[in-house]
């Protein structure tokens, strides 16, 4: 059986180092899938968002509680910020501010096969803003492997 | 494969009239939708649900879809080719099944609200006996 958690990660200062824990149901026998979004709670011209640095915002890990073992670093930013900024090395699947309804292809998670011993997996967050203003959240979706004897996704 | 003719379609509507608003509501599949394959999210304003919705999906009490699971993850938009539309969920048993939805809209700032409408599709199978 597959089931999803997601962990909300708040940022409202420049430069702010989050640390945070996600709690997993002790029947959790797997990561298989992993997803990170991240959504601003303001609005701004894209070019401003740009000129301020706002193509890459922030970078995370995240990493297995018992064994420490980082299983997960990337650096992240708004994905329609990052098109405008040079269109030529989007990424495969890239949804664009207006274009995301004809472009793009098929969201899928990002396949992975983690197997859990303890029921945390730790995670640090490091925005990289300097004195811009900063207000959005990064959300975290973790596909789970559950054992279960019910009905199986 | 999701228009295929012995696929049982269910389309449930939720209005969405107040911005921030969760709206709840409670479906039935049809009688003879014995496994659920798949669901699909379409709106009369996509934007508005691609930006702004989440939800939380139940059938039967068992969990498909958390809280704050955005809707966008489970939309397709015109480049993918119609019978890939569905979002698949593999084969859950679903025997008179009920379908629970918690649609919450959020501010956006690339979405100004307007009354919108979310469809749910639901694709099912018949248990051959």
């Amino acid at each position: 059986m597959r089931k999803f958690l997601i962990h909300t990660i708040e940022l409202r200062k420049p430069q702010a180092k989050k640390s945070f824990q996600v709690k997993l149901p002790w029947t959790a026998k797997q990561v298989v899938g992993l997803h990170i979004d991240i959504q601003p709670n303001f609005h701004a011209p894209m070019d401003q968002l740009i000129a301020d640095g706002f193509v890459e915002v922030g970078s995370i890990w995240l990493r297995l509680s018992g064994n420490r073992d980082v299983f997960y670093a990337d650096t992240l930013g708004f994905p329609y910020a990052r098109k405008k900024f040079d269109p030529t090395i989007l990424p495969q699947g890239f949804i664009g501010r207006d274009d995301w309804w004809l472009t793009g292809t098929q969201f899928s998670f990002l396949k992975m096969t983690v197997p859990v011993e303890s029921t945390l997996i730790e995670g640090y967050y490091e925005d990289q803003h300097e004195n811009q203003r900063v207000d959005y959240n990064v959300k975290l979706y973790l596909e789970l492997e559950i054992n279960d004897r019910g009905s199986s996704i | 494969m999701s228009y295929q003719h012995h696929i049982i379609k269910d389309r449930f509507d939720i209005q969405v009239t107040n911005p921030n608003e969760v709206t709840k509501a409670t479906f039935e599949l049809d009688k003879h939708a014995d496994l659920l394959h798949g669901i699909a999210i379409t709106s009369d304003s996509e934007p508005s649900v691609y930006y702004r919705g989440s939800q939380k999906i139940q059938v039967n009490d068992q969990e498909l879809f958390p809280e704050d699971f955005e809707s966008k993850l489970l939309m397709s938009g015109l480049n993918i080719s119609p019978n890939n539309r569905m979002v698949r969920v593999g084969k859950i048993a679903t025997g008179n099944g009920r379908v629970e939805i918690w649609y919450k809209d959020t501010d956006h700032p690339l979405q100004n609200f307007a009354p919108y409408r979310v469809t749910f599709y639901f694709f099912s199978k018949e248990m051959k006996k």
